[in-house]
């Protein structure tokens, strides 16, 4: 059995004319939580659309949990993030007219299985979102919807979770309390995390930090 | 309540219901407008071509059977020229004719005309689908001077049953200048509202006719010490001589048309037979460019209410295009994308159907008795007509197939701005 959550080989990608990444050589274990730094416009977002395959690369090889989705078509992407993968933005995680619960269901319209309604009642109990399930998401303070984006990704027991800068909008204290409660969760389903963010006074929370402009061959 | 594909469209438009609301709004309004317009060209035409219905031929001296048919059925124009009760004898013992109806017409009263026949008028007539006359008072005319007045007549003069009335010599609209003062009718029948031409007239017996002009002579007022009052008339003198046109049944259809050739081709009288069927969609022919103009508006008006939704939607794409992010993070294709914004629009054309439906029905339980009684126009069912029903799926098609505009351009803008949308 693989222990390698990530594994990425010459992985190039581009805009146009102009090179973003080039990164000969990254790999993430199961389980581990790493924390990806660089400045704004290193490429962050976009290596994290490429794991999220919402980009294709122009080459190399992506391999997550064994299997190599950079030779997936466009709806076998799609069908492997729905899968796979919990996303977790900065901000605005939410569609603002659907309820709390409705958001956090919102993943499985896109897969055919459907949800673990006890795993459900588990989140949402201990995110301390119980009585603001039915609540229009407009109504919640950023560290709430925050919460709630982390039940949304985890209640499809994904590999890896996707977070891209999530605790930019809270203060320290919230941040931290944050990811604790995250790596908590995560801790139990055995779920890897690749954690993006500028922000360093959160770096000593993570297994490992990993600055963008090691690994990347391009220079910005 | 489960996540689906259904809600998150309809929380979606529910979000931007003040948009949706007019969305729906124009799109409905221009769908009610293009089933009016069918539904009024449904009720006209009908209501046009079986002004007279059950009449096989309509029989007149020989002018064109446009002419004869104004004259006969629609209150327009005059006869130029009589028929003789001898020959329309000789043509109603014909033994393939079932019932004919005599007209003799010529005077007015008060801008209604005065249409003189005989008890089988009321035995006979029919309109629309079989529909016979009826009386809403009184009864049919049996002494010389009773007469029988159409439902248009009796409101708008107040007639009732018992009032007296003066026939205009000579002229079916306006004031006439000389009257058949001396010989005043009786009102004793009301007919009921046909939403016809014959609301439109009033009714005496052929023997009438002849009786008002007996001291007539050569179509001028009696001289003095000619007049012949009520109390000379004998029913010698009475009997009618001459008739303006009727209205045959044949017992069997397929004899219409050799009888009609028979009759064209009399030798004793030059006469015309025409079949009000035929006549009467010729003539409809000429007047349905109207109704094309009109449809042909709506049909625009259709188009704008579908272009308000393209607006609409095409507007609050920029609004969505986080909401796109979020959905492509988790998991989305854009085939979801495209399919979201395209169920979004089949919610708001179905939404607008079913107003327009609502409205529509509503409407002509509300218009339907009033339009029939000033217009003389029946909305008769099917309460949805193929047209109708067709221009419904014509909506919902055509605004499916322009989502695909705001659609696509979802899905291109989902797949530039990928999860890392910067606003």
């Amino acid at each position: 059995m693989d222990s390698l959550a990530l594994q990425i080989k010459n992985l190039e990608f581009s805009y146009g004319e102009h090179k973003i990444l080039q990164i000969p050589q990254f790999e993430i274990q199961k389980g581990e939580k790493v924390f990806l730094l660089g400045p704004s416009g290193s490429g962050k977002s976009t290596l994290l659309e490429l794991i999220a395959g919402i980009l294709k690369p122009a080459g190399g090889d992506l391999i997550l949990n064994g299997e190599n989705i950079s030779q997936f078509s466009l709806s076998q992407l799609d069908q492997f993030r729905a899968e796979n993968i919990g996303y977790i933005f900065q901000n605005f995680n939410l569609i603002p007219f659907l309820s709390v619960l409705e958001n956090i269901q919102l993943p499985f319209l896109f897969q055919k299985n459907s949800y673990d309604s006890e795993l459900l009642k588990r989140l949402v109990e201990r995110l301390g979102l119980s009585s603001f399930v039915d609540r229009a998401v407009s109504q919640l303070s950023v560290g709430q919807q925050q919460r709630v984006a982390v039940a949304r990704a985890l209640l499809k027991r994904p590999k890896l979770i996707l977070a891209d800068e999530p605790t930019s909008a809270l203060d320290y204290d919230h941040r931290e309390g944050f990811l604790k409660l995250l790596f908590e969760l995560c801790q139990q389903e055995k779920i890897t995390v690749l954690f993006v963010s500028h922000d360093r006074s959160i770096e000593k929370l993570f297994d490992r930090a990993v600055n963008l402009k090691e690994i990347n061959k391009v220079v910005v | 309540m489960k996540i689906s594909w259904f809600l998150v469209a309809w929380k979606s438009l529910q979000n931007r219901r003040l948009a949706t609301a007019l969305t729906v709004l124009s799109m409905t309004l221009s769908l009610v407008l293009l089933m009016v317009v069918e539904r009024v060209q449904r009720a006209a035409y009908d209501g046009f071509t079986q002004t007279v219905s059950g009449v096989d031929l309509i029989v007149g001296a020989r002018s064109g059977p446009l002419q004869l048919i104004l004259y006969s059925v629609f209150n327009m124009g005059q006869a130029t020229q009589n028929v003789s009760i001898e020959s329309y004898n000789q043509i109603r013992s014909r033994p393939e004719v079932d019932w004919t109806i005599p007209y003799s017409l010529g005077d007015g009263h008060r801008g209604f005309r005065v249409v003189a026949t005989n008890t089988d008028f009321f035995k006979y007539y029919q309109f629309r689908s079989k529909e016979k006359i009826e009386l809403a008072s009184g009864k049919v005319f049996e002494n010389l001077f009773d007469v029988v007045v159409g439902a248009d007549v009796a409101r708008t003069l107040k007639y009732e049953v018992g009032s007296a009335v003066t026939v205009a010599h000579g002229s079916t609209t306006g004031d006439a200048i000389q009257m058949h003062d001396d010989k005043p009718f009786k009102v004793v029948g009301v007919m009921k509202p046909t939403g016809t031409p014959l609301d439109r007239s009033l009714y005496i017996s052929l023997e009438a006719m002849e009786a008002i002009h007996l001291d007539w002579q050569t179509g001028a007022a009696p001289v003095q010490g000619k007049e012949i009052s009520v109390a000379q008339i004998t029913p010698e003198m009475v009997k009618p001589k001459v008739i303006t046109s009727f209205f045959l049944r044949t017992k069997n259809r397929i004899e219409t048309l050799k009888l009609q050739r028979w009759i064209n081709e009399y030798q004793e009288e030059p006469l015309l037979a025409a079949i009000p069927g035929v006549v009467l969609s010729e003539l409809w022919q000429t007047l349905a460019s109207v109704e094309k103009v009109l449809k042909g508006i709506s049909f625009l008006v259709m188009a704008v209410g579908l272009m308000s939704m393209l607006i609409a939607l095409m507007t609050s794409l920029n609004e969505r295009r986080r909401e796109m992010s979020i959905l492509r993070a988790l998991g989305a294709s854009l085939k979801h994308v495209l399919g979201l914004i395209m169920l979004e629009t089949f919610l708001l054309s179905l939404l607008a159907v079913l107003s327009a439906c609502a409205i529509k029905i509503l409407l002509e339980a509300m218009l339907g008795p009033w339009v029939q009684s000033n217009y003389g126009l029946y909305l008769q069912s099917p309460i949805f007509s193929a047209a109708e029903i067709l221009y419904m799926l014509i909506m919902i098609c055509s605004a499916l197939l322009i989502s695909f505009i705001p659609a696509v351009s979802a899905m291109k803008s989902a797949l530039k701005d990928g999860l890392s949308l910067k606003i």
